[in-house]
C-alpha cells in the first residue's frame, strides 16, 4: 500500500540526508578549529547566526564575528538530521542539522553547546552534486542559571 | 521602544502553547503536527501527525512540568521559523533535567504548524 513505500522512501530519504549532515558536521567543526578563516565558505552570502541572542547577518558580518572569537576545539557528541518536506521550503532541498556537544575556547572553561543549522542544497557549476550552505544558524551555551 | 520581530512573535507564540500544551494535556499537541511533520525524539525519527502523536502520547510520565531558560527565533528564506529552545523539565517524581528542542514552523491556511520538531536531553548536565 502506498503509505508503506512513502515510509521507505522518507526513510531512504532520511539515510541520505543524515549520512551528507554528518559529513558537513565535521567539516564544519574542523573549520571552527583549524581554518577559521574559511568558515564563512560555508554560508549563503545573506546568511544569519544568532549566537548566543546574539544576530550576525551576512558575509562581511560573519567574517568579522568569527574573526573575533577565540581559537576553538570542539567536541560534537550528538547529531539529529532532518530532511525539511518539500510543503516548508517551495522545493528546495533543506536540511535541518541539530548538534550538541562541549567546546572549549581560548582562555575559557569547557562548556556544554547546543546548536541548529538549515542547510540549502545550491547548484554546483563544477558538478552534478549540489553544494550545501548555510542559511541559518543558532548557537547557544547550555546554561540553567536563569 | 521597538516592538519585536514578527517571527519572534509568532516563535514565542508557538513555544508557550506548545510547552503549555504538553503540559496540561499533550494528546491536544495533534492540531500541531501534519502528516509531513517530522520528530526526532531521543535519536528516534517519527513521521506523520499519527505516529508522533502515539509517540508523545506513549512517553512514560503522568506529570510533566517545562521550564524554558531560552529560546532564539530565526525567519528562513521561505518565510518558515526556526526556533530553539533550551530549558529544564521535571517528570512525575524524577529529577529536574535540561533538554533542547528545535522547531521549523510553516503557516499553513493561516495556522502555524510544525514541520521539524527534534528533541534532546541533556542528559549529562542535570538541573541544580
Amino acid at each position: 500500500d502506498s503509505t508503506g513505500k512513502g515510509l521507505l522512501d522518507f526513510r531512504s530519504h532520511v539515510d541520505a540526508s543524515c549520512r551528507y549532515s554528518e559529513e558537513f558536521t565535521n567539516i564544519y567543526y574542523d573549520c571552527m578549529d583549524k581554518k577559521r578563516r574559511t568558515l564563512t565558505r560555508l554560508y549563503l552570502d545573506k546568511a544569519t547566526l544568532v549566537w548566543n541572542g546574539n544576530a550576525v547577518s551576512g558575509q562581511a558580518a560573519l567574517g568579522e564575528f568569527f574573526e573575533s572569537l577565540p581559537s576553538s576545539e570542539f567536541s560534537v557528541q550528538t547529531l539529529d538530521c532532518q530532511p525539511v518536506h518539500e510543503l516548508a521550503t517551495q522545493g528546495q532541498t533543506t536540511l535541518l542539522v541539530v548538534t550538541a556537544g562541549q567546546v572549549k575556547f581560548d582562555g575559557h572553561k569547557q562548556r556544554y553547546f547546543n546548536q541548529n543549522f538549515l542547510l540549502t542544497a545550491q547548484a554546483s557549476p563544477t558538478s552534478d552534486q549540489p553544494v550545501w550552505k548555510i542559511a541559518s544558524d543558532c548557537f547557544r551555551f547550555q546554561d540553567w542559571s536563569s | 521602544m521597538a516592538s519585536k520581530p514578527v517571527w519572534e512573535q509568532i516563535g514565542a507564540g508557538f513555544v508557550q502553547h506548545y510547552y503549555q500544551q504538553f503540559d496540561s494535556d499533550r494528546t491536544k499537541l495533534a492540531d500541531l503536527y501534519t502528516d509531513a511533520s517530522c520528530l526526532t525524539w531521543e535519536g528516534v525519527g517519527f513521521q506523520g501527525n499519527k505516529a508522533i502523536m502515539e509517540k508523545i502520547t506513549s512517553l512514560p510520565f503522568q506529570a510533566i512540568r517545562h521550564s524554558i531558560t531560552a529560546q532564539d527565533h530565526q525567519p528562513t528564506p521561505d518565510s518558515c521559523v526556526m526556533s530553539m529552545v533550551m530549558g529544564q523539565l521535571k517528570a512525575d517524581a524524577d529529577q529536574v533535567m535540561g533538554f533542547q528542542q528545535t522547531f521549523l514552523l510553516k503557516n499553513v491556511d493561516n495556522k502555524w504548524i510544525c514541520t521539524n520538531d527534534m528533541f534532546r536531553l541533556a542528559l549529562h548536565n542535570f538541573g541544580a
